[in-house]
């Protein structure tokens, strides 16, 4: 298959799971509720007087990336149940296309979801634990979007495991939390500079953290996704 | 198993149970007790090993699980269970004696320093290959997501040790590289035995547990072939 | 001396640890040889 046929695989693949998502809305509106509820039961799990002592920038970050995990997860779940539902996976399978666009394109509409519900998500943050999301807009793009990446591409990969023995949230949070544990760590360091105010180029080996798990983890994922979807 | 392997192998039990008899000797009779921290230290010469085996078979472990996927030879989907198992006992030793080590020289029982955070997560990797299998329908599913999954695993381990060791690090490390080496002999060849025994013990643990997988296999191929013929 | 329990324990549980699984092995690799020989002599009748 040539380049440019993978891409546009890769990009036809996203448009269909994207249409789907579209017309019902249903993974991510029970994304944002979810996501809602566990942003709820933090605030409550600290008391007001921790909350004003920790202040956001140590609060937040922590709060904020357990929240998307989590989030995540329920929406990766999702999105291979969809395919079980209509057994679209066999016909994508039959499809002569490459394995590899295969994990491009369901890489890409979890990516999209994911940074959907983020626009819901960080400024609800930002309203709830009180700090002005206007002010460092910028840096906190960069970073939710390179920690989102590697999300969505160990989501992916690891959801599709899940989904292939049939099991739910139960087994891809077992799998996915684990081996996400370096990015979670680089996020929580990452945001947390931002909140402070900090330059992005204190935090640069954090990033290139990030960077480099995103990069590994596509490269492992377009060789391996194969080996998982096949039947 | 022929009587010829099945010699070899019994003597090779005999030899590391004499072997780790010695060693028990030698920890606590030979080696004199370290200065500053007395007789606890002595718990090195079995938690360094036990680490040692454990990052071997996770080696082992990509390297079969990458052959498998490139072969489709059974016999490598064998190693990659047997290290994975090996691995993850391995783990679970240097995670009980870390802590009792722990305990005596920091006085506390776990802190979330880099070496054991490392290993912790790297025990949570292992354990999700091997609950993958079980979940699995058939071998064949199994073994092709433990692989996919046991590439994950080793390759993130890299990653969550360099990420924690930036975040916090405070492990004791008693070899660095260009420095005198600072343990009387007593110690070092102590320790270099214990790490032979161990390295014997891990070849003998993979031996039997390959021989185990493989009569499984012979015996569920018969057993369905006959079940086949009396249908 | 105090430091001595510990270990105590811990060489119990590396003990502990590595002689069950071996044994785990080894009775495992009993069962699957006998039931290996007893389904080749029944095929082999």
């Amino acid at each position: 298959m040539t380049g440019a046929g993978f891409f546009r695989a890769a990009g036809v693949l996203a448009a269909k799971d994207l249409s789907i998502e579209w017309r019902t809305r249903e993974g991510l509106s029970a994304m944002v509720l979810f996501s809602l509820i566990v942003l709820v039961v933090f605030s409550f799990a600290f008391d007001l007087a921790t909350i004003k002592q920790l202040g956001p920038a140590r609060l937040v970050p922590g709060i904020l990336w357990t929240t998307l995990a989590f989030a995540g997860v329920v929406g990766f779940t999702r999105s291979f149940q969809v395919e079980a539902r209509r057994d679209s996976m066999t016909a994508l399978l039959l499809a002569p296309v490459d394995r590899g666009a295969l994990f491009a394109g369901k890489s890409l509409s979890n990516l999209v979801e994911l940074l959907i519900l983020e626009i819901v998500v960080v400024p609800l943050s930002a309203v709830f634990f009180g700090y002005d999301l206007m002010a460092m807009l910028g840096p906190m793009a960069v970073v939710v979007f390179l920690h989102t990446l590697g999300l969505a591409e160990m989501g992916t990969l690891l959801g599709a495991v899940a989904a292939k023995v049939g099991r739910g949230e139960a087994l891809l949070s077992t799998l996915l939390f684990p081996v996400t544990m370096p990015l979670f760590i680089s996020a929580v360091k990452c945001t947390n500079a931002v909140l402070e105010g900090e330059e992005l180029s204190t935090v640069s080996n954090w990033l290139l953290v990030a960077l480099g798990f995103d990069l590994l983890f596509l490269f492992v994922g377009l060789l391996t996704f194969e080996y998982v979807v096949e039947e | 198993m022929t009587s010829g392997q099945n010699r070899w192998t019994l003597a090779l039990t005999a030899l590391v149970l004499i072997a780790m008899f010695v060693a028990i000797w030698m920890v606590f009779q030979y080696v004199p007790n370290e200065r500053v921290m007395g007789p606890v230290q002595k718990i090195f010469y079995f938690h360094v090993p036990a680490a040692m085996i454990t990052f071997l078979s996770v080696f082992l472990l990509m390297a079969s699980s990458i052959t498998y996927l490139w072969t489709r030879n059974q016999r490598w989907d064998r190693i990659s269970l047997a290290s994975t198992e090996i691995g993850l006992m391995f783990c679970t030793l240097v995670l009980v004696t870390g802590p009792i080590w722990a305990k005596a020289a920091w006085g506390v029982w776990w802190t979330w320093e880099a070496r054991l955070t490392t290993t912790l997560i790297l025990w949570l990797l292992l354990a999700g290959c091997l609950m993958v299998r079980g979940y699995a329908q058939n071998q064949d599913l199994g073994a092709r997501l433990a692989s996919v999954l046991g590439v994950i695993a080793a390759l993130d381990v890299v990653i969550v040790y360099k990420a924690v060791h930036w975040w916090r690090g405070q492990h004791p490390i008693v070899f660095k590289s260009g420095e005198k080496n600072p343990l009387a002999p007593e110690m070092y060849t102590t320790f270099m035995y214990c790490i032979g025994v161990f390295m014997a013990l891990f070849l003998l643990m993979m031996i039997l547990r390959v021989t185990v997988l493989a009569l499984e296999n012979r015996t569920q191929a018969l057993a369905e072939r006959r079940t086949g013929e009396l249908s | 001396m105090k430091n001595f329990d510990f270990l105590f324990w811990a060489y119990n549980v590396i003990w502990l640890g590595i002689g069950g699984y071996i044994v785990f092995l080894v009775l495992r690799l009993k069962a699957v040889s006998e039931r290996l020989q007893r389904l080749e002599k029944s095929s082999g009748d």
